[in-house]
């Protein structure tokens, strides 16, 4: 009996090692990495504390996964210790049996789950792990019971049987491409992460997109083996959870992306074999099976549709909240790298957009000379170099949008009312490149940040201000990799430091019904901040409601990462859901942080909800 | 200190009637104020031209039969230069029979060359060419003018200035008694120069077109040219769904106000006209992108646009400042389309839609 | 079949920036149905090289351009490298878009190559024949002539999507220019950045001030009608304008 266990013991890790082998073998497809193996000795603390800080968000979860994982881990620890090295006694028994009943019990907790499971789950192998953890319990609860009580018979014959089954589950997961795998890749995954910066502290953000060498021999990902190895990692530890597909907008609007199948398709991709065993929600309007890879691994068109990659707005929701940590957007934009520089292939409105940027240096064809107009009547000055200034107004796109000065031009009297020294750039002021670097065209991106960084160099300035939180990802975040260190703020939260410090006065009184907050991606999910804006409406002592997807969790308005000039059709449209949403708070005001989340949600047809942005309420307020 | 004056944004200035109803002002000029006095009307004077010592040419195609307004403007060009100066006669070349009723006194024209023959109809710029360059060796007007359009007139007016090395000025938006401007570098420079020997001219180039006075003018068929051998070609009309907004001449427009739109494309279908939306629409999926009119869809520059259940927002009105004559079509008499449109119906869509099928239907 | 494209750079309406000009882009999308390798042509400065690109990227392997100096005759150099390098066709767009914009350069090539020329084409299909466009919906179908010189209509649909990669891959071959001449009539334009507003012409009026003031208080335009009623009477209101209008019989 005891050398039927060893036996099954050394089969598990035979199956085990074959499988890292395996594995190993289809990650390294992709490039190489320069990430030091000691990585893995880091495994411990991100899984129990960064990893943990994650999943915990789900509770009845996380406490099955922690009874199933931990018992079936622990129980392998103890067979080894009681069985192959032999320290048999009653301690060691008891603490086998006891891992042995906590795995079944979370076993029971996954069966439960699945029921009657949520939507964005997936059925197929995935169904039958409560089974095989079942039978792993059983099976080596029966054999150790045996063993301890030398019989033999029946009993043992069905255990063995179960036993079996749970181990090639188990440990034969990263072999077989079972769900299982992800005990291995999963953990292998939080070494060495594409995004070390996630772990420097828990609940990190690490939201800048890499560079890409404008010498590259190719750009972008265009195939499987051009994804670096540890993306392909990333992808192979995914749990097909679905909370992604849960999260995502263009999901929700019914366009034909759904960020879990994208993955499970990468996967495929890895492992050179079509979508057919994929068994959870295809992307809307594409039938599951009737995908895969090309020849070489190419991912176009066979495996992936460019209306798919370009349905995706980068709001970021899938990323924050997949358990397993999967960058979802760093693919899709290194994919988008390919499509635009190498392949052809962007949706023709996003297309004209990149010409007309590249023409005119701005998104909507206008003229440089008339960026600083907006303020023309507001003694804003023009910065000059050499000159010092306190704050640096960026104007944006909004310079040239209607609805969009109006935040503008209340934001700079305020400004002048708090006694704030601030200049406007003028026609030096180029786009951020925000839009061309999520669409793909990265050679523009860095031909228009290298511009605007070498004139914000000559510039003397503590401070940039800017309404629009792409233009705060841009210049704070993803201009560092070209040498840039501006500390840029976003309105609100200049705005929260002048009420805060007393230098802005809300004394009047406003009547707005109910209102509530709609949070941009670019400002909550990309750069965490989520308060400064509430601060200012507390202060405002306005009747405020939060709606259920608000935060970190906001839902996106459709208009990032390209999407609204890409226009890929779908059911619904993606503003009109959050425009539901907001309905269902029943708030006669929306009050918004970003000139496009403005542009999107007074676009859509309705005539209960005001969109106004957050300036104007606490412009009211100050009697400006 | 100079003030410099910047628009923020281009705005759409207003004016009140004479009935006291806020207009709209579009981009051709327009006068509309209060209590105008009475002229009175006299009869014009005729004016001769037998004592001309210079010619001038204009070059016109008739249209089934009818003129434009930009080939009025081409004569009035004509007629202007022709008063400078010595007395001289203005010539005009029309290619395709003229309709009997056009009152070529009234336009100012002292002799009138018709080329009728319908093989000129087809393509033939080389034997048009050919009846030019005889006619100007009859004439040695002083200057050519023609139009500028996609029918023909500005292709023949290029072979035509090239073939007799005659100086040529073309897309003139403004012609004067001594020089021309056109536009140049994709229109952010202009050129001007000294009056070419051939023009073309663009619309807009003449004010009011009315003459304070009459000519006497006789019309003679145009002799001694050779018929052109008439190429094998074949004309079609695109189906009016599939002609592209911006070319379309007849627009049936559909809005928020229309609940069926089965009833619109019926009403589309039997009118033959062009199929379009607003963004309202577009949006809901109702219609396809392509014909979305405003200031993100179309511009849409078509004779008649017939606006059905449009509010009339100001991206909307943009998108059909160019065009000529607007049917509105709204329950609400207050909404900034009916206050743009040259003809409004007060009436609920639907029924009124059903009005014009029975209508359109019930005629034999 | 042995094409040639002319394309020129032009200037975006906006900024000014030198770019590639989308009515040669129309050109080179009739092009590129008719032949895999169509020869592009340019005549300009070698410093124009970073800009002609723009054109690679649409796809196209390889420019060739013609070296000529500011203020040198385009059609002379253009005339004599085509006598040297013939072709079944000679594509160009419209106007150009940035520079004189007279549309006239197809028109003096046609006349000093004695080649026929056909305008407005909107499409060429490989059994050779040409689409015209005309106004309102209009299209004329003709066979393309042998040996002719074809100008793309405006309303020829646009294929503008450039790849970085294909414009870095194409290569430019500079090719030394010539003192072809081709004795155009010049005109002696002064050009300078526009300044806006136009003066009318208008034949000096004998009327008195007064009357002249009373004509133009008479029409009064933009006059709207509004018309409250039955729907079937509005209607047939409608309807009879449409009718006066033609476009319903």
């Amino acid at each position: 009996m005891s050398s039927l266990i060893v036996a099954l013991l050394a089969i598990a890790v035979a199956g085990f090692a074959a499988g890292v082998y395996r594995r190993l073998a289809l990650w390294r497809q992709g490039r190489a990495v320069d990430l030091p193996l000691s990585l893995l000795l880091q495994v411990p603390k991100r899984y129990l504390v960064d990893l943990h800080h994650i999943v915990a968000r789900d509770r009845y979860i996380a406490n099955t996964h922690v009874a199933a994982a931990g018992g079936v881990v622990g129980s392998f620890v103890l067979l080894v210790l009681v069985y192959v090295l032999g320290f048999k006694n009653a301690f060691t028994y008891g603490v086998l049996w006891g891992l042995l009943v906590l795995g079944l019990l979370g076993a029971f907790f996954v069966f439960k789950r699945r029921q009657s499971p949520p939507d964005r789950l997936s059925r197929g192998h995935w169904a039958m792990v409560p089974y095989s953890l079942f039978a792993f319990g059983l099976g080596f609860l029966g054999l150790t019971i045996a063993e301890a009580n030398a019989s033999q018979g029946t009993l043992a014959l069905v255990a063995t049987v179960l036993a079996i089954v749970g181990v090639r589950e188990i440990a034969g997961g990263a072999l077989l491409s079972r769900p299982l795998k992800h005990l291995l890749s999963g953990s292998v995954h939080l070494a060495f992460h594409p995004r070390q910066a996630r772990f420097d502290q828990v609940g990190a953000l690490s939201t800048d997109l890499r560079p890409m060498d404008p010498e590259a021999e190719q750009y972008g990902v265009g195939k499987v083996s051009d994804f670096e190895w540890n993306r392909l990692l990333s992808f192979d530890a995914c749990v097909e959870c679905g909370k992604c597909q849960e999260a995502c907008p263009a999901y929700a609007a019914g366009q034909p992306l759904n960020p879990k199948k994208l993955i499970q398709d990468l996967v495929a991709g890895m492992e050179g074999r079509s979508d057919q065993a994929y068994a959870g929600a295809g992307h809307p309007g594409m039938p599951v099976g009737t995908h895969q890879p090309g020849s070489d691994g190419a991912l176009f068109p066979s495996l992936l549709e460019e209306q798919t990659l370009y349905a995706c707005t980068t709001c970021r929701a899938c990323v924050q909240a997949c358990p397993m940590m999967i960058e979802h957007v760093d693919a899709i934009v290194d994919m988008r790298r390919f499509v635009a520089l190498e392949q052809g292939g962007v949706p023709s409105n996003a297309q004209a957009v990149l010409q007309t940027l590249r023409n005119t240096d701005t998104v909507g064809g206008y003229d440089l000379a008339e960026r600083a107009n907006w303020s023309v009547d507001l003694q804003l000055p023009i910065a000059q170099p050499g000159q010092h200034v306190e704050v640096l107004f960026w104007s944006g796109e909004s310079a040239y949008e209607l609805r969009n000065q109006k935040t503008l031009r209340l934001v700079a009297q305020l400004l002048k009312k708090a006694g704030v020294n601030a200049a406007v750039i003028g026609e030096q002021e180029l786009d951020t490149g925000d839009v061309a670097r999520r669409l793909g065209d990265e050679l523009l991106f860095q031909n228009l940040a290298e511009r605007n960084i070498n004139y914000l160099n000559t510039l003397s300035f503590d401070r940039i201000l800017t309404i629009d939180p792409h233009v705060l990802q841009a210049l704070g975040q993803e201009y560092r990799a070209f040498g840039a260190d501006f500390e840029v703020l976003h309105h609100t939260q200049l705005l929260d430091q002048l009420v805060h410090s007393g230098d802005l006065d809300l004394s009047r009184a406003l009547q707005r019904g109910t209102v509530t907050y709609h949070d941009p991606c670019y400002l909550g999910r990309y750069n965490g901040e989520t308060e400064a804006p509430r601060r200012l409406l507390d202060a405002l002592n306005l009747q405020v409601a939060e709606m259920e997807r608000s935060g970190m969790n906001s839902r996106c308005c459709g208009w990032g990462g390209g999407a609204a000039f890409s226009d890929v059709p779908g059911e619904h449209r993606v503003p009109d859901l959050r425009m539901q949403e907001i309905h269902a708070v029943q708030a006669k005001t929306v009050a918004v942080a970003c000139p496009n989340c403005m542009t999107m949600l007074e676009g859509v047809v309705q005539d209960q909800t005001e969109v106004v942005d957050i300036v104007e309420l606490v412009a009211e307020a100050a009697g400006v | 200190m100079s003030i410099r004056r910047v628009n923020r944004f281009t705005q759409e200035r207003g004016f009140v009637t004479a009935e006291g109803i806020k207009r709209v002002a579009r981009a051709r000029d327009v006068t509309g104020l209060d209590q105008a006095p009475a002229a009175a009307a006299k009869a014009k004077p005729v004016r001769h031209s037998e004592n001309a010592e210079r010619n001038l040419l204009v070059v016109l195609h008739c249209k089934a039969g009818e003129l434009s307004t930009l080939d009025r403007e081409a004569i009035y060009v004509a007629r202007a230069l022709s008063e400078m100066g010595s007395q001289a006669q203005v010539h005009t070349l029309v290619f395709g029979a003229p309709n009997p009723n056009l009152d070529w006194a009234e336009f100012g024209v002292d002799q009138l060359h018709v080329l009728a023959d319908e093989r000129f109809e087809h393509y033939v710029p080389e034997a048009k060419v050919q009846a030019l360059v005889h006619l100007h060796g009859q004439l040695e007007p002083e200057r050519v003018v023609f139009v500028e359009s996609e029918l023909g007139d500005s292709d023949l007016a290029r072979r035509f200035a090239i073939a007799q090395g005659l100086s040529f000025g073309g897309d003139l938006y403004e012609v004067t008694d001594h020089s021309v401007r056109r536009l140049s570098g994709n229109g952010r420079y202009q050129a001007s120069g000294p009056l070419p020997q051939v023009l073309a001219v663009q619309s807009g180039t003449t004010g009011d077109l009315d003459l304070e006075f009459v000519t006497a003018p006789n019309t003679v068929a145009v002799q001694g040219v050779d018929a052109p051998v008439a190429p094998e070609e074949s004309l079609f009309s695109l189906p009016s769904g599939d002609i592209p907004l911006v070319e379309a001449d007849f627009v049936i427009s559909a809005g928020n106000g229309v609940a069926n739109m089965d009833t619109f494309h019926r009403l589309a279908q039997l009118l033959d006209a062009t199929v379009a939306g607003s963004r309202v629409v577009v949006d809901d999926g109702k219609l396809p992108r392509e014909r979305q009119v405003g200031a993100t869809g179309q511009i849409v520059k078509a004779s008649v646009y017939l606006a059905i259940g449009i509010s009339g927002a100001v991206q909307h009105l943009q998108g059909i400042k160019d065009c000529n004559t607007v049917i509105a079509v709204n329950s609400d008499e207050s909404c900034d389309m009916i206050k743009r449109a040259d003809v409004s119906v007060i009436a609920d869509a639907e029924e009124w839609m059903q009005a014009m099928i029975s209508a359109l239907e019930g005629t034999p | 079949m042995n094409l040639t494209v002319l394309i020129s750079l032009g200037r975006h309406p906006k900024s000014g920036r030198l770019m590639l000009s989308p009515n040669d882009a129309r050109a080179l999308a009739v092009a590129r149905r008719l032949s895999d390798s169509p020869r592009l042509v340019h005549v300009g400065e070698a410093s124009q090289q970073q800009t002609l690109r723009q054109y690679l990227g649409l796809g196209f392997a390889a420019i060739d351009l013609i070296e000529a100096v500011p203020g040198q005759d385009i059609c002379g150099v253009l005339i004599e490298d085509l006598r040297r390098n013939p072709c079944d066709l000679l594509l160009t767009g419209e106007r150009a878009q940035g520079q004189d914009d007279t549309g006239l350069v197809p028109y003096i090539l046609a006349d000093r190559l004695q080649r026929p020329l056909l305008d407005r084409v909107l499409s060429i299909d490989a059994q050779g024949q040409a689409t015209q466009f005309l106004p309102k919906g209009q299209r004329r179908v003709m066979a393309l002539p042998a040996q002719c010189i074809a100008t793309v209509s405006e309303n020829a649909p646009l294929e503008l999507e450039y790849v970085a990669r294909r414009a870095r891959q194409g290569v430019i071959n500079v090719l030394p220019g010539n003192t072809g001449d081709c004795a155009q009539v010049y005109h002696g334009w002064q050009q300078e950045p526009k300044q806006p507003g136009r003066t009318r012409l208008s034949i000096q009026s004998t009327a008195s001030g007064w009357d002249r003031f009373a004509k133009r208080m008479n029409t009064t335009g933009g006059g709207g009608q509004v018309l409250k009623g039955s729907p079937d009477q509005g209607a047939a209101q409608v309807l009879s304008l449409l009718r006066d209008k033609k476009l319903v019989p």
